[in-house]
C-alpha cells in the first residue's frame, strides 16, 4: 500500500513543479522538463518520444494536456496517479482488519475523488493546485499512518515498502536530470531546482549552501543527507531501521540477502565522491549500484517475508 | 386506514399488516411514543440530511457490499433509513427465549444426524429428506464438534405478521449482516444521540468480543489460548468487508486458503515471521470451496487437507461443513418436530407454514394456487430465483409452474406473509415498509444472543423483497431495556 501511495505522491509533486514551470518557461525547457519525468519514470508517453515544435505554444499545450493525462489517470499506464491510488486502496482493503479507520476512510475518500476526474475536469479549473491537493492529501494519511499505527510488523513493512520506493524514485530523478543535462543543448543545469522542488529540500538546500545552484552538490545533498526526509541516505537508514526489527531471528536465505542489499547501498552512499573529475561517471555508477540493489531488495524481501518456501519452517 | 400528523401525516395504518410504531386504532404503541414525540420535532429535511451524511461516511468508510451483474461488480452501500425499529424489553425477552431453543435443537439434530440418525430411525422426519439434501455431508459421519456446537454462529430470520413472530428462515452456513447491523447503530447513535440515549436502549457494540468468546470456547480439547483466523474468500466477496469488520472486532487474523496449509495434520498460516498453528477457524467460505481434497477439486479458496485435520480434532472450522442441510428449506419446515423431539417443549417461536413440493398434496395446492403463493428453491438464498406469486405476470408463474413439474423436490411454497411495516423516511416524510430481523445467536458452551438484529426493509413501495441484493435497505433496530 505505501509504496503506490509513495509514488503517487512523487508523480503529484513532479507534475506540481512541472504545471508551475508551465506558467513562465520557454517552450523548449518545458519540453525537456516533460522529458525529465518521463525518462524518471522509466515510461514512454503514449504518443512515442518526445520533441516537440518549440515555435507553436499551442502545440506544446495540447501536449502537456495528453502528458498529464497519461501520467495521472491513464489505466493502462501501472504507474500512474489514478492507477497507483486503485492499487493502494486495494491492497489496503486487503488489510483492512489492521488498518485503522481513519486511515482507510482518507484513503477510501482520495480513490474515490479520483476515480470518475479526468484531466478535462481539472485543466481549466488549475491544475497545479489539484496536484497539489492531492499531493497534501497523500501526506496527511502518511501523518494519519505515522501517529496511528501499531509498531509491529505490518508497520515496519509500510515503512519499508515507501522508502525502498522513495530510494528508486530519488535516484531516477537524479539519474535522469544527469542525463538529460547532458544531452540538451539547452542550460538544464540551472533546472536542478526542479529536482530539489520536487524532494521537498529547496529550503533546506538554500539554509545549507551559500553558492548558487551546483549540480554536483545538489546531487550529494539529495544522495547522503541524512537530515533530509528525501534523501537516499535517509531512507536507507529507515530501511535498515525496519528490516533488523522484521528480520529478528529470522535466518532465511532471502531475508539474509535483502539485509546484504541494505548494507551494499549503504556502502555506495557512505562512499560517494563528488568533487573530483570523475564526478559524472561516478554519481552513475553509484546510482545505477543503488537501483539494482533496490530491485533486488524488493524481490529478497518478497521472497523472505511473503512467498517464501515453507519446508524451510517445517524442517522437511 | 387513519392519517398521522406532521412527519407522519401521509402515513397510513392498514390493518392487514402489524405496524410496528401503531395500533391498528391509529394510536401509538406504548413504547414508540418517546420516539414518535421527539421525531415530530425534527423537520423530515433534518432527518434527510442525516440519512444522506451516514449514507456518505458508508461509502467512505467502505460499508459496502458487492453486487455481481453483467457488467461486473459493483461497490453499493446498504441504504440505511434513519427511523429506529423499536422492539419492546419483553417482546425481546420472548424472541430470546424462542431463537436460543431453536438453535439448541438445530444443533442436537446436526450431532444426530451426523452421529446415530436417531431422529430418521425413529420416524420423526423422512431419512430421504435429510440423506438426499445436497447440502447432507456424508464426509462429516461420525464427527464430532466442541460442545456439540456445529453452529456456532447462527443467522435466523423472524418476521412479524398479525399472528405474531415467525421464523422465516434459518441461515446455518455462514450467514452475513451482522456488520450492517452496528453500522447502522453507530450511525444512528451519533446523530440521534440524545434521543437515543433517552431511551435506554441495549448496547450491541459488544457483538465482536461475544463472537470471540464463542470461538474460544469452540477451541480442541486441551487448547488454552487459541489462535483464531477468520477464512474469507477474498476481497471481491460481497461480504468482504464483514469479514474484514468482524476480524478487526476479534483481534484476529483475516486469511485466505492461499494463507494457509496443513502439516502433519496441523493447520498453519503464513505470517512474515514464519508459519503459526492455527486453531479455530472462523470460515467465511461455502463447505464446497473448503477444501479441494474432499469437496471440489477446482477449488482455488482452500486449504488442501483441512477437513483431515478438522476430523482429527486438531481445528475448529466454525461453523461446521454440513451445516447446510439444517437450513435446507425442505428440513425447515420440521424444526418444530426437532425441538419437540430432541427438547421436549413446544416451539417458542413458529414456523411459517411450509409446502414440501416433493409431497403430491402440496404440490397440488402449489401449483393450483401459484398466484398466492412465494414459492422457493430449498437449497436457494439471497432472495434469488424465487416466485411471489401475487407480483408475478400470468407467463411468470407460469414458466415457474414448468419449472416446478421439472423437480419438484427442489421447491417449496409458503403463503405470501403480511409481513409487518414499519415507518421509513421518504421525500413524502414517513411511509409504512415492510420489514423483518435477522438475529445472530452464538452458540459454543453457552448460547449467546446480542440484543439486538440487522433490521432488513423492502425500500420499495408494496414490496416483500427485504434482501440487500434486491433493493432491500436497513434500520437500526433499538431493544428496549425496560
Amino acid at each position: 500500500m505505501s509504496r503506490y501511495l509513495e509514488r503517487a505522491d512523487f508523480t503529484s509533486r513532479l507534475l506540481t513543479s512541472q504545471f508551475e514551470a508551465l506558467e513562465d518557461r520557454s517552450v523548449s525547457v518545458i519540453d525537456e522538463s516533460w522529458r525529465r519525468i518521463f525518462v524518471a519514470l522509466d515510461r514512454t508517453p503514449s504518443g512515442g518520444l518526445l520533441g516537440s515544435n518549440f515555435d507553436d505554444d499551442d502545440f506544446m499545450l495540447t501536449d502537456a494536456f495528453t502528458l498529464a493525462d497519461d501520467l495521472t489517470f491513464e489505466r493502462t499506464n501501472a504507474d500512474s496517479i489514478r492507477v497507483c491510488m486503485e492499487n493502494a486502496r486495494e491492497n489496503a482493503r486487503h488489510v483492512r482488519n489492521v488498518v485503522g479507520k481513519q486511515i482507510w476512510s482518507l484513503l477510501n475518500t482520495s480513490y474515490l475523488g479520483l476515480k470518475d476526474t479526468g484531466i478535462e475536469d481539472i485543466w481549466h479549473n488549475q491544475p497545479r493546485r489539484f496536484y497539489r491537493d492531492l499531493g497534501s492529501g497523500i501526506r496527511t494519511l502518511f501523518g494519519v499512518m505515522d501517529s496511528t499505527m501499531y509498531r509491529d510488523h505490518g508497520w515496519y513493512f509500510a515503512q519499508l515498502g515507501r522508502f525502498v520506493e522513495r530510494v528508486q524514485l530519488v535516484a531516477s530523478l537524479i539519474r535522469a536530470q544527469y542525463e538529460i543535462s547532458a544531452e540538451s543543448e539547452l542550460d538544464m543545469a540551472s533546472d536542478w531546482y526542479f529536482v530539489l522542488q520536487v524532494c521537498e529540500a529547496n529550503l533546506a538546500y538554500r539554509r545549507l549552501s551559500s553558492v548558487a545552484q551546483d549540480s554536483d552538490r545538489i546531487a550529494d545533498f539529495l544522495v547522503r543527507d541524512s537530515r533530509l526526509s528525501h534523501s537516499i541516505g535517509y531512507s536507507l537508514s529507515l530501511i535498515k531501521q525496519s528490516l533488523d526489527v522484521v528480520s529478528e531471528g529470522r535466518q532465511h536465505a532471502a531475508v539474509l540477502d535483502a539485509k546484504k542489499s541494505v548494507e551494499r547501498m549503504i556502502s555506495s552512499v557512505n562512499g560517494v565522491v563528488l568533487f573530483d573529475e570523475s564526478v559524472d561517471k561516478g554519481i552513475s555508477a553509484i546510482l545505477n549500484e543503488i537501483l539494482d540493489c533496490a530491485r533486488q531488495l524488493n524481490n529478497d524481501i518478497d521472497q523472505g517475508y511473503f512467498n517464501y518456501e515453507v519446508s524451510s519452517y517445517l524442517g522437511t | 386506514m387513519k392519517q398521522k400528523d406532521a412527519l407522519f401525516s401521509k402515513y397510513e395504518v392498514d390493518e392487514t399488516y402489524y405496524d410496528e410504531m401503531f395500533l391498528a386504532d391509529g394510536g401509538v404503541r406504548k413504547h414508540c411514543r418517546r420516539l414518535l414525540n421527539a421525531l415530530e420535532c425534527i423537520s423530515s429535511d433534518e432527518i434527510s440530511s442525516m440519512q444522506e451524511r451516514a449514507e456518505r461516511s458508508f461509502l467512505h468508510e467502505g460499508i459496502t457490499f458487492a453486487v455481481y451483474g453483467e457488467e461486473g461488480s459493483q461497490e453499493r452501500i446498504i441504504p440505511i433509513d434513519f427511523l429506529p425499529r423499536i422492539i419492546s424489553a419483553g417482546d425481546w425477552e420472548f424472541l430470546e427465549r424462542g431463537l436460543k431453543q431453536r438453535l439448541t435443537a438445530l444443533n442436537l439434530f446436526l450431532a444426530d444426524i451426523y452421529g446415530t440418525r436417531k431422529i430418521l430411525s425413529d420416524g420423526v422426519i423422512a431419512p430421504d429428506l435429510v440423506l438426499g439434501c445436497p447440502q447432507y455431508r456424508i464426509e462429516m459421519r461420525g464427527v464430532e464438534s466442541p460442545h456439540g456446537s456445529f453452529v456456532s454462529i447462527c443467522g435466523t430470520d423472524v418476521i412479524r405478521t398479525n399472528s405474531g413472530f415467525m421464523v422465516l428462515e434459518d441461515n446455518l452456513r455462514v450467514p452475513s449482516g451482522v456488520s450492517y447491523m452496528l453500522a447502522n447503530r453507530q450511525a444512528v447513535k451519533t446523530s440521534l444521540r440524545d434521543l437515543y440515549r433517552k431511551h435506554r436502549v441495549h448496547a450491541i457494540e459488544s457483538y465482536g468480543q461475544l463472537l470471540r468468546e464463542t470461538l474460544i470456547e469452540m477451541a480442541p480439547p486441551g487448547v488454552i489460548e487459541p489462535c483464531i483466523v477468520l477464512m474469507t474468500p477474498g476481497v471481491y466477496n460481497s461480504a468482504f468487508y464483514e469479514h474484514m469488520f468482524l476480524a478487526r472486532e476479534m483481534g484476529v487474523e483475516l486469511v485466505q486458503g492461499n494463507d494457509m496449509l496443513v502439516h502433519d495434520g496441523f493447520v498453519y498460516m503464513r505470517t512474515t515471521s514464519g508459519l503459526r498453528k492455527i486453531d479455530v477457524i472462523y470460515r467465511r467460505v461455502d463447505d464446497d470451496f473448503i477444501d479441494p481434497l474432499v469437496f471440489r477439486e477446482d477449488s482455488l479458496l482452500g486449504v488442501p487437507g483441512l477437513f483431515h485435520a478438522y476430523r482429527m480434532g486438531k481445528v475448529t472450522i466454525a461453523n461446521a461443513p454440513g451445516t447446510g442441510v439444517a437450513d435446507d428449506k425442505s428440513v425447515y419446515s420440521h424444526v418444530p418436530d426437532m425441538i419437540r423431539y430432541y427438547l421436549s417443549e413446544e416451539p417458542i417461536l413458529a414456523n411459517v407454514e411450509t409446502y414440501l413440493c416433493r409431497n403430491r398434496d402440496d404440490l397440488e395446492y402449489t401449483l393450483d394456487n401459484l398466484d398466492q403463493l412465494v414459492v422457493k428453491v430449498v437449497g436457494g438464498s439471497g432472495g434469488y430465483g424465487m416466485l411471489v406469486g401475487p407480483h408475478a405476470t400470468s407467463s411468470e408463474r407460469a414458466a415457474y409452474a414448468d419449472e416446478i413439474r421439472k423437480d419438484p423436490a427442489n421447491f417449496i411454497a409458503q403463503p405470501t406473509l403480511a409481513l409487518s411495516r414499519s415507518p421509513c423516511l421518504t421525500q413524502n416524510g414517513a411511509v409504512p415498509r415492510h420489514v423483518d430481523l435477522r438475529t445472530f445467536i452464538l452458540q459454543g458452551s453457552k448460547t449467546r444472543l446480542p440484543p439486538g438484529a440487522f433490521c432488513r426493509v423492502a425500500l420499495k413501495e408494496g414490496s416483500l423483497v427485504v434482501n440487500s441484493s434486491q433493493g432491500g435497505g436497513g434500520k437500526d433496530m433499538w431493544v428496549l431495556s425496560s
